[in-house]
């Protein structure tokens, strides 16, 4: 029992060192390639997955 | 026959006829007869031989002892640095002790009781058993000799660590042993008595 | 060596024929024996007597047959064992009886050792030539109830009670009886229990090591089924005892998480990269708007993106982007904030957050740009552009993004800690548990909180 948490917690620490070096984070995120050209000039030529997220709406 | 073995010892019981002697200057007398040792089982005997605190030692000499819960024996023990000690025995267990003077004036046997402490050269002891045992023999060479039948009346005393101490009030001056239990195998034994069974 | 001395004789083995029943017994501690019991008639012999004359005959006892026989050669420890006696002990507490077995065992060398057995837990015993240390110093008479300390072991008091012999087989070194009564006070430390018996004379005291039955049917080679282990013996070892052991490890792996939090706090420091302020306004059409270019260095690690707003009374909901201006590739994500006040009763509240934050892992160093895209609203539904007034209408809430580069999370640091935390938590709480089922059967059970009936 002491050897696994002695590993648990090594591997945990080894994965908080990574999570700092590489910058992990739990982020619900999407990543879009292709995003138009214009969007600079044309803001709404792109819109993001996340509009209409519904937490707001009471989540009915 | 009798040998003296050791230089300073007074005392020997003849092998043959259990005659008590008595050596003074060159002179040997006889003071008394001892009578015949019971079997009491011991896997010592005199010549066998040991080891405490590293210092090797022969058992040259015996006295035998009957308490309420049965035989203990003092053997005599001459060691290799001239030294001479004692080694307590009985139901297989072993105390290596030695007649040692103590700084303070010590209570009278009467005065003491089951649980007291007090000290011996600065160090408290506490009394554990305090019994008439009687002498049933002696054999071998011995320092002092005690005579069959005669009640001792000793003191056992044990301290918070192996040390512990026997106080023997036969004389006016009461005599002093401190020693410490030690393990059987700790004393290295050779020549030892067979067992039968057990060999 | 003395020259011409012969050695003394060896010592031999004896039998006797029981003086009741003529059932050959042989003498195992020979000439140390002081009572004998035969095993077939319960006849009590003085072994001391040449004529072994009788001293009680037990009739119509209830046989009990002893796990070890007597007879039986052992190894324990390093020292080979005979086992010459068996006896039964019993001590009445609250009424109910507990009865135990004790072997005795004999080297003719090393002297005698002691089995005991309750309820299928074993301890190996031998006797002490030392005395415990109470609170009032050397215990040479009156065992405390409290502690003693045995050559340096600490050991708590257990019980004490009143133990009478209850049955007798085999070789005894003492006077043994049936229904002899001696005073027993047992301490433990497990896997220690250290007694002391009273008698007239003097109290002896032992000490016993917890033992397993395979070790001692190992050691004596029995074939047999050893009994069961039932319950938790008063010096049997607490299997979940390293609780101790896992919270000095939950201690240092703390430590270690906050040194390298700390660490990358202080060489690998967050700077901000780039700021804007936005209004909102609820009829605007398009409220989506995108910002400069930015750079974003270092090496592949977070960038943090906070929102303050000035938010009164709605909610507000920031979908946005980060894109790369070399690659054009998004990442899409959402922040929410609220904010809502007022007074009830005369007391004012305050529900939500008017500030939030995002991070965004392992972003690659270039140039970037964000694309926002608010929606806020005061009730369910955001508020929609209305064609017919087209004005945007006065600002609602102003907010400031800003956006850091490498912050360190505290947040992954208290997620380590909570994740170690549960394991030692559950072993502390069941090696507990373990304990108290332990001391339930001393003179010390432990104080429930509920009412007993």
């Amino acid at each position: 029992m002491e050897r696994f948490y002695d590993y648990f917690g090594y591997g945990l620490l080894s994965l908080l060192f990574g999570a700092h070096l590489f910058g992990w984070s739990f982020l619900d995120k999407d990543v879009i390639p292709n995003v138009p050209k214009d969007v600079r000039d044309n803001p709404g030529s792109y819109r993001s997955v996340y509009r209409t997220h519904t937490t707001w709406w009471g989540g009915k | 026959m009798v040998t003296f073995v050791a230089q300073t010892t007074g005392y020997a019981v003849c092998d043959a006829c259990q005659s008590m002697l008595v050596r003074q200057n060159m002179e040997v007398s006889r003071i008394g007869q001892s009578a015949a040792l019971q079997e009491d089982g011991t896997p010592l005997m005199l010549g066998s031989a040991g080891a405490y605190q590293k210092v090797p030692f022969e058992i040259i000499g015996r006295i035998q002892v009957q308490y309420s819960f049965g035989f203990w024996n003092e053997w005599f023990c001459l060691y290799a640095n001239g030294n001479q000690g004692w080694l307590g025995e009985s139901q297989g267990n072993y105390f290596a002790n030695f007649q040692t003077q103590v700084a303070e004036r010590l209570p009278a046997f009467e005065d003491l009781r089951r649980g007291n402490n007090i000290p011996l050269n600065g160090r408290l002891f506490c009394v554990t058993q305090k019994q008439k045992a009687q002498v049933i023999g002696c054999e071998g060479e011995l320092p002092f000799i005690m005579h069959s039948g005669y009640k001792a009346p000793l003191v056992d005393l044990k301290t918070e660590t192996v040390v512990g101490a026997t106080i023997d009030y036969s004389e006016d001056t009461p005599l002093v042993f401190i020693g410490e239990t030690v393990d059987f195998d700790a004393l290295g034994f050779s020549n030892l008595r067979e067992i039968e069974a057990w060999s | 060596m003395i020259p011409g001395r012969k050695p003394a004789p060896p010592v031999k083995v004896k039998s006797l024929q029981c003086r009741a029943c003529g059932a050959p017994i042989e003498i195992r501690s020979g000439p140390r024996a002081q009572v004998i019991v035969c095993a077939y008639c319960d006849t009590s012999m003085d072994a001391q007597d040449p004529t072994f004359k009788i001293l009680w005959q037990y009739q119509q006892q209830i046989k009990f047959e002893p796990l070890i026989p007597i007879g039986a050669r052992g190894t324990l420890r390093g020292e080979l064992l005979e086992c010459i006696g068996y006896m039964r002990r019993t001590v009445t507490v609250e009424g109910i009886d507990y009865t135990w077995s004790e072997y005795l065992l004999y080297n003719p060398f090393k002297g005698y050792r002691w089995l005991t057995e309750f309820s299928g837990h074993w301890s190996f015993v031998k006797e002490c030539f030392a005395l415990p240390v109470g609170p009032n110093g050397m215990v040479g008479v009156n065992p405390p109830d409290t502690a003693v300390n045995y050559m340096g072991l600490s050991c708590k008091h257990f019980q004490s009670a009143e133990a009478r012999v209850t049955y007798c087989i085999g070789e005894f070194y003492w006077h043994v009886e049936k229904n002899q009564r001696n005073r027993v006070h047992d301490y433990v430390s497990p896997p220690y229990v250290l007694s002391a018996e009273e008698s007239a004379d003097e109290i002896t005291w032992s000490l016993g090591e917890y033992v397993t039955a395979k070790e001692l049917w190992d050691g004596f080679k029995l074939k047999t089924a050893p009994p069961a282990a039932v319950g938790v013996a008063p010096n049997q070892p607490n299997p979940l005892g390293n609780s101790r052991i896992l919270w000095r490890n939950f201690g240092l792996f703390t430590a270690l998480a906050f040194l390298i939090t700390l660490f990358f706090t202080m060489f690998c420091p967050s700077r901000e990269v780039f700021s804007k302020s936005f209004q909102y306004y609820a009829n605007e059409k398009e409220k989506a708007q995108v910002t400069e270019n930015f750079k974003i260095t270092g090496r592949p690690c977070n960038v943090e993106i906070d929102i303050s707003s000035s938010l009164y009374n709605r909610w507000a909901m920031f979908n946005m982007a980060l894109i790369n201006a070399d690659t054009f590739t998004a990442v899409d994500f959402g922040q929410e904030v609220s904010y809502y006040h007022g007074v009830e009763g005369g007391e004012s509240w305050t529900e939500g957050d008017r500030n939030s934050s995002a991070v965004v892992g392992q972003v690659s160093s270039g140039t970037y740009f964000l694309r926002v895209d608010p929606e806020s609203g005061t009730g369910n539904s955001p508020d929609t552009f209305n064609p017919q007034n087209p004005a945007p209408g006065p600002e609602v809430f102003s907010y400031t993004v800003k956006v850091y580069r490498d912050v360190t999370q505290w947040l992954y640091f208290w997620l380590v800690v909570g994740v170690l935390l549960p394991l030692p938590i559950i072993q502390s709480i069941r090696s507990a548990s373990f304990e108290n089922r332990r001391w339930m059967e001393s003179d010390h059970p432990p104080v429930s909180n509920s009412s007993e009936d």
